[in-house]
C-alpha cells in the first residue's frame, strides 16, 4: 500500500481516479488546485503524486515546481487532456520541471493506477 | 451542431456499426427510432440546459444494445426486459440531478452529464459499459457487446440564424475502428492568416514616456485592458514580476528609475501635430482630469500556437503611491468622458505610430494592438478626426496596426458596432473586438469581418474556479462563429494556462510577460518563459 496524492479541479475525474487506487489498496488523498496539492504534499508525504496541469488556484507546473523545492522524495505523475484546446505543450514541459512521467488524457482510470505502479517500482523521483 | 443533429449522427453512427444480422432483424424496428423521438429529447434537453443556470458545458453519451442483441439472437426476447431494467440502474447510479437520460428506440440510451468535460464521460461511460457487461455475464464478459460513445455539447448548440460555411471534413463524426469511444470534432476554424510580421533583428527598447510623481484616485475605468491588479496580492507579484533584479535587461525597471517626460512627451506630439493642439493642450496643461502621471506601456501579446510574441497591446500606465506599477483599467481610475476618451485614442495612436516609425528606421518588425473606445467612432466629429489621421498614416505603418474595439456592451446595437469595424477596416490590418465575458451571440462580428473577439479578466475580481468553465464557454462559442480569441488582464500563471487549455488564441501574459515602453520584434515565447522565473537558472527558453 502506498500513500497517493490526487490532484485534479474536476471532482468526476478525481472521483474516478481515487476509486481506482483506492481500490487497488492504496491510501489516497485529493487536492483540487495546485495551491491545496503543495500543502498536501507537505503534510501527507505521498509517494506518488497525480497532477493535472491546467487548474485555477495555481496550476499544475507552478505546484509541481514548489513541491519539488519542498524536497521530499516522490514520484510525480503529470497528467493533462490539453483543455478544449488539446493544448500539450504545458504538459509535454513538466518533465523539466520535474516530472516522472507524462500522461495525456484521456486515461482510464485502470491504465493511470498501472502508471502509478510503474512509478512505485522505479527510483524516487528528484 | 445543433443538439439533434449530433445525437442523430451519434444515433446513426452506433446502428451503423451493427452487424447485418443485427440490421436486418431490426429494420422494421427503425421506424420507432425516428426524428420526432429525437427532436423530442434534444428539446427536452435544451429546456432543461436553459433553466439550470449552472448548467455549462456538457457530454451526451450513448450506450448501445445492438451487438448485445445480436449476441442473444432468438434469446432476446425473454431477457431484454431484464437487460433494460440493469441498465436503467446503472445509469440511474452514474448520474446525478441535473443529468438528463432517456431511452431512444430498442436497444439505445442517451445520457447527458450536463457539467461534465467529455474525457471524464468517456471513462464513465467505460465503466457503466463494463459494469452492465460484468452484471450480465459474470467477471469474464464478452468485450464490445456494449456500445458507447461520446459527444461534447454546449447549451449553445442550436442552429444559428446567419448562415455558415459547411462544416470542414474534420469535423466528421469519427468513431475509432475497434473502441468503445467516438467523438465528434467541434468544427475547427480555418487558419487565420497571418496577423503580424514574422522575426526581425533583435532590438533594445529606448524608454520614451515616464510617469511623473503618483497622484491619488479611486475607481478603475472598466474600458480599459486591467493589467494584473485586481488585487493586491497580484499586482506585487506583477511588479515583483517586472523588477526581476537578476535580469539587467528589464527596461520597466530602467524606464521606472528616470525622469518622468510624460508631459514633455504629449507636447512634443502636439508640436509635430498642430491641427490637433486642441487635443494636446489641455492634456498638457492638466485641464482635461487625465491623471498626469500617465504613460503608455506595450503588453506583449503571446501567438499560443506559435509560441511568439506575435504583438504588443498599447496601455495605459502608471506608478501608484506604493509604488507598484499599475496597467490597463487600473491606471485610469475612473471613467473618463467622451471627449477625454476621445483625446486619449488619438494621441495615443500618434505616440504608437512614432514608436513604430523609429522601429521601421531600424528596420525592425512590430506589429501593435491599439485599443480605443467605440465612443470615438461613434461621434461624427470624433470619428472624421480620428479616421483623418488614421488615414493619413502610409500604408505600409498601417500594416502594422490591428485595432481594438473596447466599451462594446451586450446593449450596444449591432449597427453601432457595424460602422465602427466598417470605419476601421480599411484603416489597419485587422479589427479586434472586446465583449463581455458573459456574450453569447458572436456570429455578427463574423459576418462583420471582425478577425478576434476577446475579454479583459483585470476588472472581474472572480474567483479562478468560477472563471475558467466561463473561459471554456467563451472559447467554444468564438470557434462556433469561426472567431479567433484574445484575452487581457491576465494576473497568475494558472489563469494563463488555463487560458491556453481553453483556446485562446492571444494572450496578455501581464504577470509573466513584463511590459515595455516601446514595441518589440517578434520573438519566441513558450510555456517556460512562463515558469522560468520559478526555477531560475536552470530553465531554458
Amino acid at each position: 500500500m502506498a500513500r497517493i496524492l490526487v490532484v485534479d479541479d474536476e471532482p468526476d475525474v478525481l472521483s474516478l481516479f481515487v476509486e481506482a487506487l483506492a481500490e487497488a489498496g492504496h491510501a489516497v488523498e485529493t487536492a483540487e488546485n495546485g495551491r491545496e496539492a503543495v500543502a498536501k504534499a507537505e503534510a501527507f508525504a505521498p509517494e506518488v503524486i497525480v497532477l493535472d496541469v491546467f487548474m485555477p488556484e495555481k496550476d499544475g507546473l507552478e505546484a509541481l515546481i514548489e513541491i519539488r523545492k519542498i524536497g521530499k522524495p516522490c514520484r510525480i505523475v503529470a497528467v493533462s487532456g490539453g483543455g478544449i484546446s488539446r493544448n500539450f505543450d504545458f504538459l509535454d514541459v513538466s518533465p523539466v520541471l520535474g516530472a516522472d512521467v507524462v500522461v495525456r488524457k484521456p486515461v482510464l482510470p485502470d491504465q493511470l493506477v498501472a502508471h502509478v505502479h510503474a512509478c512505485l517500482a522505479s527510483a524516487p523521483g528528484k | 451542431m445543433s443538439i439533434a443533429e449530433t445525437l442523430t449522427a451519434l444515433l446513426g453512427k452506433t446502428h451503423g456499426t451493427r452487424g447485418a444480422k443485427g440490421r436486418k432483424a431490426n429494420d422494421h424496428k427503425r421506424a420507432a427510432f425516428d426524428e420526432k423521438e429525437i427532436a423530442a429529447f434534444a428539446q427536452r434537453l435544451k429546456t432543461v440546459m436553459n433553466t439550470d443556470q449552472l448548467t455549462l458545458v456538457g457530454s451526451v453519451q450513448m450506450i448501445g444494445l445492438g451487438r448485445l442483441r445480436s449476441h442473444f439472437g432468438g434469446r432476446w426476447d425473454t431477457v431484454s426486459d431484464k437487460v433494460h431494467a440493469l441498465v436503467r440502474s446503472v445509469i440511474e447510479k452514474r448520474t446525478l440531478g441535473h443529468d438528463v437520460h432517456a431511452r431512444l428506440g430498442e436497444d439505445t440510451y442517451v445520457v447527458v452529464f450536463s457539467r461534465m468535460q467529455p474525457e471524464a464521460a468517456r471513462m464513465k461511460g467505460a465503466l457503466m459499459a463494463e459494469e452492465i457487461a460484468r452484471k450480465i455475464f459474470g467477471d469474464s464478459p464478452p468485450a464490445d457487446l456494449i456500445q458507447v460513445g461520446v459527444a461534447s455539447l454546449s447549451p449553445d448548440d442550436e442552429p444559428e440564424e446567419v448562415p455558415r460555411p459547411a462544416v470542414p471534413a474534420q469535423a466528421a463524426l469519427r468513431i475509432a475502428a475497434g473502441s468503445q469511444e467516438s467523438v465528434i470534432d467541434v468544427p475547427v476554424p480555418p487558419a487565420a492568416p497571418a496577423s503580424v510580421a514574422g522575426g526581425a533583428p533583435a532590438l533594445r527598447p529606448n524608454g520614451t514616456n515616464d510617469a511623473s510623481g503618483a497622484g491619488t484616485f479611486n475607481s478603475a475605468d472598466p474600458n480599459w485592458s486591467r493589467s494584473g491588479t485586481s488585487d493586491s496580492k497580484a499586482a506585487a507579484s506583477w511588479c515583483r514580476a517586472g523588477k526581476d533584479e537578476s535580469d539587467p535587461a528589464n527596461e520597466w525597471q530602467r524606464v521606472g528609475r528616470e525622469e518622468p517626460e510624460f508631459m514633455h512627451e504629449w507636447r512634443r506630439i502636439g508640436r509635430d501635430e498642430p491641427e490637433f493642439e486642441h487635443q494636446w493642450r489641455p492634456i498638457a496643461n492638466g485641464e482635461l482630469g487625465i491623471p498626469q502621471d500617465l504613460r503608455f506601456v506595450y503588453q506583449p501579446a503571446w501567438l499560443v500556437n506559435r509560441q511568439v510574441i506575435a504583438a504588443h497591446t498599447f496601455l495605459p500606465a502608471r506608478v501608484a503611491e506604493d509604488g507598484i506599477v499599475v496597467a490597463g483599467g487600473a491606471a485610469m481610475p475612473y471613467r473618463l468622458p467622451t471627449a477625454e476618451n476621445y483625446s486619449l485614442d488619438l494621441l495615443g495612436l500618434m505616440k504608437v505610430m512614432r514608436n513604430l516609425e523609429q522601429m521601421a528606421k531600424t528596420r525592425a518588425q512590430a506589429c501593435v494592438i491599439f485599443p480605443l473606445h467605440l465612443q470615438t467612432l461613434d461621434l461624427p466629429r470624433q470619428r472624421k478626426m480620428f479616421t483623418d489621421y488614421a488615414t493619413s498614416i502610409p500604408d505600409d505603418m498601417r500594416a502594422k496596426l490591428l485595432f481594438e474595439i473596447m466599451g462594446i456592451s451586450d446593449t450596444t446595437p449591432m449597427s453601432t458596432t457595424a460602422n465602427a469595424v466598417s470605419t476601421l477596416k480599411p484603416l489597419c490590418r485587422n479589427v479586434l473586438v472586446r465583449v463581455r465575458l458573459e456574450t453569447r451571440s458572436m456570429s455578427d462580428f463574423l459576418t462583420l469581418g471582425v478577425h478576434a473577439v476577446g475579454i479583459d479578466l483585470g476588472n472581474l475580481g472572480w474567483p479562478e474556479k468560477d472563471l475558467f468553465p466561463m473561459l471554456n464557454e467563451f472559447n467554444l462559442r468564438a470557434q462556433k462563429s469561426r472567431l479567433c480569441t484574445f484575452v487581457h488582464g491576465i494576473s497568475t500563471r494558472s489563469l494563463l494556462s488555463g487560458s491556453v487549455a481553453a483556446g485562446f488564441r492571444y494572450l496578455d501574459g501581464c504577470a509573466i510577460a513584463t511590459p515595455v515602453d516601446f514595441p518589440m520584434p517578434n520573438r519566441r515565447w513558450t510555456p517556460m518563459d512562463v515558469y522560468s522565473t520559478l526555477v531560475g537558472d536552470s530553465a531554458s527558453l
